[in-house]
């Protein structure tokens, strides 16, 4: 069992790999495998191959351009993957997904704000729109946090409660600032489907510490999850300190979400099926289910945003490509694993 | 960290208390569920603890494991207060069985008992214990060995059920503690749970305590009994001193028998009937019945309280059966003979004391015609007949006898049981 486990992490990894360079030669301006591969393995790992035949702007497409943002999709898939499978492992509920509480509604509020208010400055790579995106996705989790807990306890249920009426509390708002924004109408709702669009190395150096560090700490607890799984009072008798646990997974959760949410706008269905789709393939254990997801998300979604970036001449939202392509999909692996139970 | 969870009290004797409940009140909302309750616990004994619904019982065992929250008092596990103890401390020294456990996620059986190891690892160090071996053992006592490999949702409730105790011995806990882990199971099953567990206490010394629901389990399993009522605790002791007739009775609300039974040697109760008024009523209520046809009705107005009695019955009628077992006053006669003059005097003796008399759809042959004539001329005393068809076995002579009484005011026709005792009621 786990060297199969094992087996499918170096497979998925090496398809992820294979996706990565193919995804470079796709675009605009069309590159061949061979060149995009000397590029890279000369940028990375230092060493000198001949490049003379390779043109320069070639050159700069490729490591200016598409390979930054396909580590912008990788990180951004893996970790809105990660976290959905971390929700809906501290929420025992399958539809759970990293907005569940609201989160999203926090970041497009903020974006909303911060496209309207024509602050333009940046720091370390963060635009002012982002750095507000992620302020609000974060308050407005410690806000559900602090409205669902009662005595020292965050019970689930008033947590999902209160996560869905401040969310739509602050989309009905969001809603109002798009109706009196005028020409930031567009710009709003675009950021609220996601778009990979001009993001590249600064937009990942500044948000990689934070989901880093934020995926190791929920893999650290990926075996309190787990018992998490099989309700909190079980979980307290079999001695872990399941409130406490919440609390560091919910808050990282959602701070690596906000995080990659702030830079690439709102992208759905991601962080739902990715887990479900994970735990068919290598079963509930966090363990395996952690770093499955996270790989499957990034394989996923660099697929979805080479396919948003030149299926057509105008670049479409990424966040409708992982909807239109996840949903059937996903539909897809349901009835399987319906008829595989029948 | 480790040393924390090492056993604390090395040299405690048998007998000693391994949990102490002290005076503890727990409350949902404003609805206090125990209320200052105390009792110990001793170590190495089976303890059960029995009671009505509604009494508390899963309560007293939530705030042992620390899921609830007291309002008042404390618990001291070891000597150790519940509320100092760490959940890794508390988990190396009790492992808990819920009555039913179901996970929505596919979890084989090796890894669900697995998690009973978590108490003792460290997410930075390696463990210094053989996992694997506890493991094992674990579930090769639970004979769970063979499907370890199987998805827990795939298994039947008996082996669910043994999966939850192997997690439980896994966490190598010195005490067990058990919410009605065998009231979802058939009688085997209930059996074999119940040989398990009491093979773990009396081999490997675990200190158990289990609510029962089953009181023949209990006496029969328990070297300790607690009744506990919505009122407290009434009485904690040996299975004999418990379970009391006397004791039981009023807790229960009903009616029952204790005997020994000699066959597995434990004090044994056989239930009645379910005390529907709590106070003898001081109506007197004489039933012409046999046959079976006095079945519920006899059961239904003993379980009211009613005054019964019942003449003339024939040995070896159902109803003289559950006459003897109710304990009611009745004549009885030898079947296919006359009625003598004795039986007809003392049958004559127990309709005069009675206020209603109440004639059942008992069918009437020349034997039981007697019974019928003795009430025929009682104008002063309510007298209910029940309707049936075809209960004339006289040639018409009894329709006869009913076509009169029905014209007296004293008697009511009732056409159904319903009818009968809303008659009864006025």
């Amino acid at each position: 069992m786990k060297k199969n486990i094992g087996k499918i992490l170096i497979v998925s990894t090496i398809i992820l790999l294979l996706v990565i360079i193919i995804s470079c030669c796709i675009g605009a301006a069309s590159i061949k495998v061979s060149e995009a591969f000397k590029i890279l393995i000369n940028k990375i790992f230092k060493i000198n191959i001949n490049m003379a035949e390779i043109a320069d702007s070639t050159q700069t497409i490729i490591w200016k351009i598409r390979f930054p943002r396909i580590l912008v999709a990788l990180l951004v898939g893996g970790t809105l993957s990660v976290a959905g499978a971390t929700y809906q492992g501290l929420l025992k509920n399958p539809m759970a997904d990293p907005y569940v509480i609201g989160v999203s509604s926090g970041a497009a509020f903020g974006a909303a704000i911060g496209i309207c208010s024509k602050i333009v400055f940046n720091f370390f790579g963060l635009s002012f729109v982002s750095i507000m995106a992620f302020v609000c996705a974060v308050l407005v989790m410690l806000m559900v946090y602090r409205i669902a807990k009662i005595g020292s306890k965050v019970p689930i249920t008033t947590l999902l409660l209160s996560g869905i009426a401040v969310g739509n509390f602050l989309t009905a708002f969001t809603s109002l600032i798009m109706i009196f924004a005028g020409n930031n109408m567009n710009k709003i709702f675009f950021w609220t489907m996601g778009s990979f669009s001009g993001k590249g190395w600064e937009q990942l150096v500044s948000v990689l510490p934070y989901v880093v560090i934020g995926i190791i700490i929920i893999y650290f607890y990926a075996k309190d999850l787990n018992i998490i799984l099989l309700g909190g009072d079980t979980a307290s008798n079999l001695g872990v300190n399941v409130e406490k646990v919440k609390k560091i997974l919910l808050i990282t959760s959602t701070v690596i979400t906000a995080a990659v949410v702030s830079i690439s706008g709102i992208i759905g269905f991601i962080g739902l099926i990715i887990p479900h789709i994970a735990r068919m393939v290598v079963g509930p254990d966090n363990k395996s289910l952690i770093p499955t997801s996270f790989v499957f998300g990034a394989i996923l979604l660099i697929i979805c945003d080479t396919i948003a970036r030149s299926i057509l001449s105008q670049e479409i939202p990424v966040g409708l490509i992982t909807s239109i392509l996840g949903g059937p999909f996903f539909v897809y692996l349901l009835r399987n694993k319906k008829r595989e139970i029948n | 960290m480790q040393n924390e969870t090492m056993p604390i009290y090395e040299n405690n004797s048998l007998n000693s208390n391994i949990i102490e409940i002290k005076n503890i009140t727990v409350k949902y909302g404003d609805y206090e569920v125990l209320k200052n309750i105390s009792f110990n616990i001793k170590k190495g004994e089976f303890t059960s603890i029995i009671g009505p619904n509604g009494a508390g019982k899963s309560t007293v065992l939530k705030s042992i494991m620390k899921n609830i929250d007291l309002s008042s008092g404390d618990i001291n596990i070891k000597g150790k207060s519940i509320k100092k103890m760490s959940h890794k401390e508390k988990a190396c020294i009790i492992g808990f069985v819920p009555q039913e456990f179901n996970i929505s996620f596919d979890f084989t059986v090796y890894e669900i008992v697995a998690m009973g190891r978590n108490p003792y690892l460290s997410k930075f160090k390696k463990s210094k214990y053989d996992d694997n071996a506890i493991i094992e053992e674990s579930l090769k006592k639970t004979n769970t060995y063979e499907f370890k490999d199987k998805y827990f949702n795939s298994l039947s409730g008996g082996e669910k059920q043994r999966v939850i105790i192997a997690r439980a011995l896994a966490q190598q806990p010195e005490i067990l503690i058990l919410d009605e882990a065998t009231s979802s199971l058939d009688i085997h099953h209930q059996l074999d749970i119940l040989e398990l567990i009491h093979s773990l206490n009396r081999e490997d010394g675990l200190s158990v305590v289990t609510i029962m629901h089953d009181l023949n389990l209990a006496s029969r399993f328990s070297d300790n009994i607690i009744l506990l009522s919505k009122n407290g605790i009434i009485k904690q002791g040996k299975p004999s001193e418990v379970i009391d007739e006397n004791v039981l009775k009023n807790v229960y609300d009903m009616d029952m028998v204790v005997r020994e039974n000699k066959l597995l040697s434990y004090t044994e109760i056989i239930p009645l009937r379910i005390r529907k008024s709590k106070e003898n009523k001081n109506i007197h209520i004489h039933v012409i019945c046999g046959g079976g046809t006095g079945e519920y009705i006899l059961q239904k107005l003993y379980s009211e309280r009613y005054g019964i009695s019942c003449g003339i019955l024939s040995e070896g009628d159902s109803d003289l059966d559950l006459c003897r077992s109710l304990n009611l006053d009745f004549v009885a006669e030898n079947p296919f003979s006359k009625f003598s003059k004795e039986s007809i005097e003392k049958n004559k003796q127990l309709i005069d004391k009675s206020d209603i008399i109440i004639l059942t759809d008992v069918a009437v042959g020349h034997g039981n015609l007697d019974n019928i004539k003795m009430v025929e001329n009682i104008k002063d005393k309510k007298i209910i007949i029940l309707h049936s068809v075809n209960r004339d076995f006289v040639d018409g002579e009894y329709e006869k006898i009913l076509e009169r009484l029905i014209k007296f005011d004293n008697v009511k026709y009732a056409m159904n049981l319903k009818e009968l005792f809303g008659f009864l009621a006025e």
